[in-house]
Order: structure tokens, then C-alpha cells, then sequence
């Protein structure tokens, strides 16, 4: 029974496993050389390829305009070139959104009658497929976009997470910080009394020497407490930027813990506390800043002092470990909490104990501690067995593979203020009022001529007339940095001065910009008599005399 | 304070030309080391010679960028040369990652790539982006664009391109330090008190009705509509009375890409070459079953496109005064726009002017900001900012 296979066959044709096989026995039983069936694209509106059928229909223009004319039910003929170079009729059934492409033939017209009855069915289950297949594909990017999507969200909630622990942490640090603010303002505070009344009874009573230099030597106590204070501030805030640079020399351990210990002393004997120092036989060589690290270690014994009651023991013991030196700095104080243990080095946080502030201080020690050791290689740990019973912090440096040479120079002493064989015409240029005055009063005690200007643009006016041998410029000024004047009075001063920058800044990099812009000298504030005379020996004006 | 340098120079020896702009970059900082220096460079440098000389020379290794396909600043433009932008700023921060193997596992490369990014935890600055450059011929620069997105938590901004190679299509490089490396992401990230400006935008348009793709395989796209998709690009030519050369279809596809139509909006894809059986190579993949348009433009709303993603980068950085910027665009743009490509920087340079910028002619361009998940594009103008 012919249409009965015909049946069959087309029935094959919605079957997605048999579709292929059963298109080219239809087109046997209908007599054409091929057949192929297209769908109309729910969105556009074209025939693409069936599913199961290739994709990618390899034919000539005609063939593609031909198929884009194929859009209303009915039949549609002509002659297309499907294969390269060869035309072939080209007959197509357009019935239910599917078009069934015969080519060669005519296809015998019988067994056409019973696919054209059939195509509308075959449309509505080719369509659905190719609904479901668009879908498919639809579904599988919504799929991954999904699974980014989540991907994503679970990345978010975990910088969620991590922002809100931050979040309780910049509430602590801010605490902490308000803390020091306020502790801050006390400290300053301290020192400013004495200095005030200092001031005030001077003002009073001229004339009296003995309460003159009383109070004299208060201010100046109370100056050195404002500035160790200050120093603190700096230095914490140089090493936070990364600004501290070590100037490293070799040296020996035993040295620099013998200095660190001598500077604490007044705080020991007061409190009257015994130290000992154990010290391996062997020199312990170093290539270290000794400045900075007789710091570090006076900072803890300082630290060690505060926090143990009176009559407290301290033992320093040196040992060499593993091509290391460790120091360990035991006290019998008021100890750690555990909770504070992990926190100790960090800025802004101190113990609240009151014995603490009776002595005062910032808190900064043991961050400037820290920091300074890690910028030696090394690193420092603290210790405590809890509240009461004592603290051990031990820091570990790399001993370095040569002993110093004993250079034998003693410590330098203050010197007098040195007067200048030559007065030189010079030019001061801050926009800090006090500082340049007060500057001005120690060169005029030296015997020069200083003029102020407490700006860029005032200095150059002055030094038209001035003709100074000797600029000394402050490079933070307002408008007119110090560079931009140094670079614009170099112009008509033509080299006949010596141009001096004076900076809060001494990195190696700051220095190279002073040169950059034309500067004989960089010069760290503050700056001491006796530097000041070296800077007048090399305008031309050595020493002559000391007052 | 930012303190930033633009430079290009058009010095053919590598190592002189790395020396002039390390020397250069610490001349304008007044002796000072950069914090971080990004750089790109034409194919025809010896890159391991100029990165040497520069790190030398700038005095740092921070240094991150690509090979190009063309290098351009404010000042000029042109192929063969060298562009770089220093940074020295108290107020940024910046960190170089890298990524191998990015062929095999775009995934892992892009992780190591964003593996030094400390931003999320870093409370003094706030404001996260990264400059990113791939090796854009390794493939996977969607991928890579998606993975970084989920490493930082949807956390930064992302701006770069894909390495170029002066339109070879042969080797491409990324820069990490002193090492030029192929098959790898780099990234550098920036971290800043202060917002860094991201601004992308193109200005392409559909140039005729929508196009099913009935067979691709990555970014090699066979079929469109079921008819060969080189055939249905040979009309579209002769339909809008364009000559489409199958020997020679480069310049074709210079003024005619493609652009998937996604959520009203189109993503570019820049066909690059045509294969022996009629596909079309494309720069990123494009998806099965997706709608695309054939897509136009022209020199004035290319001119457009980058003024409103300079405005956009602008826009970003909450009124604060440029200091310099970056600019990527499609080595497809410089090609087809040839002199007016210049109209298009000239463009940028007024809109950012005083403030310099670089920038370079890549293989695809990054511009991921918050709220976005893929960040790659093809033939689009990538801006981003950096304030004073």
C-alpha cells in the first residue's frame, strides 16, 4: 500500500531520531533527488533549517532569495542553484510555519497530495521543536548567566561579610583613635602650663637671674617633653607612609643596648627599679641604624619602667640564635591580658592602666617598635602569662658577619653658638612667622644680616635688593612652593648665592628634588646653631668665635 | 597629591626608548620614583630591552600594560612607538598581578591575576580599580573579565584592553615588570582615596534586521539564518552597494561588525578573518542560537562614542580635576577612520585638556564598572581617569 509508506515515512519526519533517514526515502518514494525541511523562526519570521537537518545550507544567492520569497502557505517552484554551477527545480510546500524543499524532480504528484495533507501536523511538532530547541539554547544561557549571577552574589556576600567585619573594626580603631585624641590634647596640655606660667611670671619679674634661669630651665623641660611628643607623632606618621629611611653602619649590639638603657634611666632610678643586662662574651655585630634602634630598645625599657610598679626587676638577656641576635626584655610588671596580646604593637592601642599615665605618653612606642625592627629584617614579639604577671618582649635581628671598628670618637657635646668670620646678607623665607623670626635672632647672634619673608612672592621682591649670599627657603610655602622660588630667584641672583632648603622632609627623594630645582643643601628642621654655622662656613663665612 | 606623566616616544631602539621615558617620568617628578608606570608598545620593540631600560631608568618594577596595535596620546598618534603613563601619588596605591596559561585555565589566571588585590580589606582607599591587559590572541577575555568580577566581589572597576600586535594577529604580549609574557592576563591594581573615572561607550548602529545564528563554534561563527555566514555578509555587502572581497575581507569588516542583541542592548563582536570553509573568525565567542545584526558606524559617531565615554569617565570622578586619563579603543577604529582617527583623540583632548592622556589601540576592550558582570567589548572607546 504506497501512501500508507508515505504515511510512515512522513510520520518519520517528526521523529528527531529517524528525520534525516526518513527524508531521503520520501524523497526516493516522491520521486525527487532531496528533500529538506525548514521551520519559521518564532522571532523573525524566516525559514531556518529544521532541527536534525545541517544547519548550514551551502547554496547560491538564488537559492536564498528563493527561500526568503517562501513565507505564505501554498507552493512555491523555481529553478535555484542549490549545488555549485548546476540549477535544479526547486519545489516547496509551505503549510502550519513548515516548509518541505523538494529538489530535482517533479515529485510525483499522489504521493505530494498525502504530505501536503500531513505538513501542517508535521509543522506543529517541527515548530514545537524548534520552539523547544531556541529555548533550549535561551535556557542554557540563562542557565550560565544564572550560575554567574550566583557566582557573583556569592562573592558579594562574602566581601558582605568581610566589609561588615571591617566595619566593626574601623568602629574599634576609631574608638581607639578618639581615645588618643583625647589623650592627645591632655599631653599637650601638660607641658603648655608650665610653659605658660613660665612665660607670664618672666614677663613679671625681668631682672631677677635666678628666677629668670629657673624658669628658663622649665620651659625648656617642658619644650623637650612637647617635642618628644611631636617626634612621636612623626615618626609614626614617617613610618606609616613608608618615609623612614635607616641609615645603617655597622655596629654592636651591647653598645646600643647600653644607650637605650642610659636613656631610660631617670625613669628607672625614679621609679627604682633594678635592670640587668646579660650579655653573651661574643660581640654581636650589627648593620643597623644605631639611632633608630637604640629607640626600639629604649622604648621597651621605657615601656618595661611604666608598667611595673615600683621597686620592679628587668632583666635584658642576649643570646645569639640561628644567625640571629634576640633580645629579650623581661620585666615583672602589671603583664597582658590575652586579649591585648595580639593587639599590643598596633597604632593608637595602649593598656588601660593608670599607672600608665602617670608617666604619660602617646602610646606610639611599641608600633615605632615594631616597625622599626621589621625595617632592620627583623621582628618583635610579646609575651605576657596574663594580668599581673609580668611581660617578656623579645626581638630578633640579623647579626651581620663583621665586627665595627672601635672608631673611638666620643659623643659629640652642645656647642655654643658660633659667630661667622664674614657677615653674610641673608634671606629667610617661611611662612611659619615664629619660625623665621626666631631663625633671623640666632643668625643676627652670629653676626649676619638676615631679612624675612614670609612668602614666595615677598622673597623675591627682597632679594632684588637684598642681593643675599645666603637663601634659606622653606619649600611648603603657600602658592609659591620653595622650588618655583629657589628655580625663579636663581634667575637674576645668577649663581652668586647659596641657596639652603629647610623641610620637615629628609627622604632620599625629597633631597633629589632640592637638587632638581637648584638647592645647595637640604636641610631637616630643626636646624642647630652649630649646622647653621656649617651652612655659613660654606656661604663663606667660617667660625671666628664662639658666645 | 597625584602626580602624573603622559609620554610617548617614537624612538625605534627599544632600550633607548625604554631609557628616554624612565628618564623622563623622573625629570617631571622632580627626581622622584614613580609608584607605578603602565606602558604600551608596538610590535616592532624588543619589549624584554625597553622594560629593562625603563624600570631602569623610573627606577621602579611596578609596570603594567601590553603590545599594541597602535599608540597615541594627546599630542599624537601614529604605529611603531611607545606610550606611557607614570603615577606618583600619597593618595593611591598600586599592585601587580599575573596570570599564566590563560588558554588552558582563563579561570586560575585570572585568580592569580587578582590574587594581590588587597582593596576589599584597605579602609583608607576606598575607591578599587584595575587596569587589565590580556593576552588577547590566548582567547577567554570574557571569561577572565567574569572571574576577576567574582575574585573582587563585584568591588572594582576594570579598564584595559587585549594586547595588539600592530594588526598581525600573530603573538601578543602582556607586560609584568620587566617580563613581556604571551598566554597570561596582567593586572595592576589601584587603589585610591579618590573615585578613578571609567567611561566606555561605541557608536555602532544595526545596519539591517536581525540575523539567527544557527551555527557557531566559540568565535568561529558558520551559519547565520542556515545559509553560510560568509554568503549572507556577501549580500548584506551588495544590498548596501558595498565591495566585499572574500581574498582581502579585512576592510569590510573594518566598517561592518556584528552586534548580539542583548537586553536592548548590542554587544560588538569585530569579525577578523575569513576561514577556508566559509566561517567567519570572530574576535570573542558569540552565542548558538543568539540574534545578530550587522552593525555600522561612521567617523562622526565614532568622534561621538569617545566623547561620551570621556564625558562618562568624567562624570565618574565627582567633580575633582582630571590629572591624566587612559584611552583604548579597536585597532578596527584606527583602521577604518585612518586620519580622522586623530578627530576621535582630538576629541578626547579637549574634553580632559589640561589634563594628558595615552593610550593604545587594542584587541578588544575591558571596561567593567559596578553593577556590570562581563566587562569585554570589541570596536568600543574605553576611557578611565585618574584625578588629581
Amino acid at each position: 500500500m504506497p501512501q500508507a509508506t508515505t504515511l510512515a515515512l512522513v510520520v518519520g519526519l517528526g521523529d528527531p531520531g529517524r528525520r534525516v533517514d526518513a527524508a531521503r526515502e520520501l524523497a526516493s518514494r516522491l520521486g525527487v533527488e532531496r528533500l529538506l525541511l525548514l521551520v519559521k523562526d518564532p522571532e523573525l519570521g524566516i525559514l531556518v533549517p529544521a532541527p536534525g537537518f545541517p544547519q548550514t545550507v551551502r547554496a547560491g544567492p538564488s537559492w536564498r532569495a528563493f527561500i526568503a520569497r517562501c513565507n505564505d502557505p501554498g507552493r512555491h517552484e523555481a529553478e535555484v542553484e542549490f549545488a555549485p554551477g548546476a540549477n535544479t527545480r526547486a519545489l516547496v510546500l509551505v503549510a502550519g510555519g513548515l516548509a518541505v524543499v523538494m529538489l530535482g524532480g517533479p515529485p510525483i504528484e499522489a504521493e505530494l497530495a498525502v504530505l501536503e495533507q500531513l505538513l501542517p501536523l508535521l509543522g506543529v511538532a517541527l515548530g514545537a521543536e524548534q520552539d523547544a530547541m531556541l529555548s533550549r539554547s535561551q535556557a542554557a544561557h540563562a542557565q550560565d548567566a544564572a550560575s554567574r549571577a550566583h557566582a557573583l552574589a556569592a562573592a558579594l556576600e562574602g566581601a558582605r561579610a568581610e566589609t561588615a567585619k571591617l566595619n566593626i573594626e574601623l568602629r574599634g580603631e576609631q574608638q581607639r583613635k578618639d581615645d588618643f585624641l583625647a589623650m592627645l590634647a591632655h599631653e599637650l596640655r601638660n607641658p603648655l602650663t608650665p610653659l605658660v606660667t613660665a612665660i607670664e611670671l618672666l614677663r613679671r619679674q625681668r631682672g631677677d637671674a635666678r628666677v629668670t634661669d629657673r624658669h628658663l630651665d622649665i620651659m625648656s623641660r617642658q619644650l623637650r617633653q612637647l617635642t618628644r611628643l611631636v617626634e612621636d607623632l612623626l615618626d609614626v606618621s614617617r613610618v606609616s607612609h613608608g618615609r623612614i629611611e635607616l641609615r645603617r653602619a655597622p655596629l654592636l649590639l651591647g653598645e646600643v643596648l647600653g644607650d637605650a638603657i642610659e636613656a631610660s634611666r631617670p625613669l628607672l632610678t625614679a621609679r627604682g627599679h633594678s635592670i640587668a643586662l646579660d650579655m653573651p662574651d661574643e660581640p654581636l655585630p650589627l648593620y643597623a641604624d644605631s639611632v633608630r634602634l637604640t629607640q626600639v630598645f629604649s622604648n621597651l625599657v621605657h615601656n618595661a619602667a611604666k608598667y611595673t610598679d615600683s621597686a620592679g626587676k628587668i632583666t635584658v638577656s642576649v643570646t645569639r640564635e640561628a644567625g640571629e641576635a634576640v633580645v629579650r626584655l623581661r620585666d615583672n610588671g602589671v603583664g597582658i591580658a590575652p586579649e591585648m596580646l595580639s593587639r599590643v604593637f598596633d597604632l593608637f592601642t595602649q593598656a588601660p592602666v593608670s599607672l600608665a599615665r602617670a608617666e604619660g605618653g602617646l602610646g606610639l612606642g611599641l608600633t615605632l617598635v615594631r616597625s622599626l625592627v621589621e625595617l632592620h629584617g627583623g621582628r618583635v614579639t610579646a609575651h605576657s602569662e596574663g594580668l599581673g604577671r609580668g611581660s617578656t618582649f623579645t626581638v630578633h635581628l640579623p647579626v651581620a658577619t663583621r665586627t665595627p671598628p672601635d672608631t673611638g670618637l666620643p659623643a659629640p657635646d652642645v656647642m655654643p653658638i658660633p659667630v661667622g668670620d664674614r657677615a653674610l646678607r641673608i634671606l629667610i623665607v617661611d611662612d611659619n612667622q615664629d619660625a623665621a623670626d626666631s631663625l633671623a635672632d640666632v643668625w643676627r647672634l652670629m653676626g649676619h644680616y638676615p631679612e624675612v619673608a614670609y612668602s614666595g612672592m615677598t622673597a623675591l621682591q627682597i632679594a632684588v635688593d637684598l642681593q643675599p649670599d645666603l637663601v634659606l627657603l622653606d619649600i611648603g610655602l603657600p602658592e609659591l612652593d620653595g622650588y618655583e622660588v629657589a628655580r625663579r630667584m636663581r634667575r637674576f641672583l645668577r649663581g652668586s648665592a647659596r641657596f639652603v632648603a629647610l623641610t620637615g622632609y629628609g627622604a632620599e627623594e625629597d633631597k633629589r628634588r632640592s637638587r632638581e630645582a637648584g638647592f645647595d643643601e637640604h636641610v631637616i628642621k630643626p636646624v642647630s646653631p652649630n649646622a647653621l654655622a656649617g651652612i655659613a662656613a660654606r656661604a663663606g663665612s667660617p667660625v671666628r668665635a664662639e658666645i | 597629591m597625584t602626580e602624573t606623566y603622559t609620554a610617548l616616544t617614537t624612538q625605534p631602539d627599544s632600550a633607548q626608548a625604554g631609557m628616554e621615558l624612565g628618564l623622563a617620568i623622573r625629570k617631571a617628578f622632580h627626581g622622584a620614583v614613580p609608584d607605578a608606570v603602565m606602558v604600551f608598545a608596538s610590535a616592532q620593540h624588543d619589549y624584554a630591552r625597553l622594560l629593562e631600560a625603563l624600570a631602569e631608568e623610573a627606577g621602579t618594577r611596578v609596570i603594567a600594560g601590553s603590545s599594541s596595535a597602535g599608540e597615541f596620546s594627546n599630542a599624537s598618534s601614529g604605529e611603531g612607538h611607545v606610550s606611557a603613563l607614570a603615577i606618583r601619588s600619597n593618595s593611591m596605591r598600586f599592585s601587580l598581578g599575573l596570570g599564566r596559561n590563560l588558554s588552558s585555565d582563563p579561570i586560575a589566571a585570572a585568580r592569580a591575576a587578582a590574587s594581590k588585590f588587597s582593596g576589599i580589606a584597605n579602609l583608607q582607599m576606598p575607591y578599587r580599580a584595575a587596569l587589565v591587559m590580556t593576552d588577547a590572541l590566548a582567547g577567554h577575555a570574557d571569561a577572565v573579565v567574569e572571574e576577576l568580577t567574582v575574585a573582587t566581589g563585584g568591588n572594582y572597576r576594570f579598564f584595559g584592553g587585549g594586547a595588539g600586535d600592530d594588526g598581525r594577529f600573530q603573538k601578543t604580549h602582556v607586560f609584568a615588570g620587566t617580563e613581556a609574557v604571551t598566554d597570561a592576563v596582567v593586572s595592576l591594581e589601584v587603589l585610591s582615596m579618590q573615585p578613578v573615572g571609567v567611561g566606555v561607550s561605541h557608536g555602532w548602529i544595526p545596519a539591517g534586521v536581525g540575523l539567527r545564528v544557527t551555527e557557531v563554534d566559540g568565535a568561529r561563527l558558520m551559519s547565520l539564518n542556515g545559509n553560510p555566514a560568509v554568503d549572507v555578509i556577501e549580500d548584506h555587502a551588495r544590498a548596501t552597494g558595498q565591495h566585499f572581497n572574500r581574498a582581502d575581507p579585512l576592510p569590510f569588516f573594518l566598517h561592518n561588525i556584528l552586534g548580539i542583541q542583548s537586553q536592548g542592548e548590542y554587544r560588538l563582536r569585530v569579525p577578523l578573518a575569513l576561514n577556508e570553509d566559509g566561517s567567519v573568525q570572530c574576535a570573542a565567542e558569540i552565542p548558538q542560537g543568539s540574534i545578530v545584526h550587522i552593525m555600522k558606524t561612521t567617523a562622526e559617531s565614532a568622534v561621538l562614542a569617545a566623547e561620551q565615554a570621556t564625558r562618562a569617565a568624567l562624570g565618574a570622578i565627582n567633580g575633582l580635576r582630571p590629572g591624566a586619563a587612559l584611552v583604548f579603543d579597536c585597532v578596527a577604529t584606527r583602521l577604518r577612520l585612518g586620519r580622522a582617527f586623530d578627530d576621535e583623540l582630538r576629541a578626547c583632548a579637549d574634553l580632559l585638556a589640561p589634563a594628558g592622556f595615552v593610550g593604545c589601540n587594542t584587541y578588544g576592550q575591558i571596561a567593567r564598572s559596578e553593577g556590570q558582570f562581563g566587562g569585554f567589548h570589541n570596536c568600543t572607546a574605553v576611557v578611565c581617569v585618574f584625578p588629581e
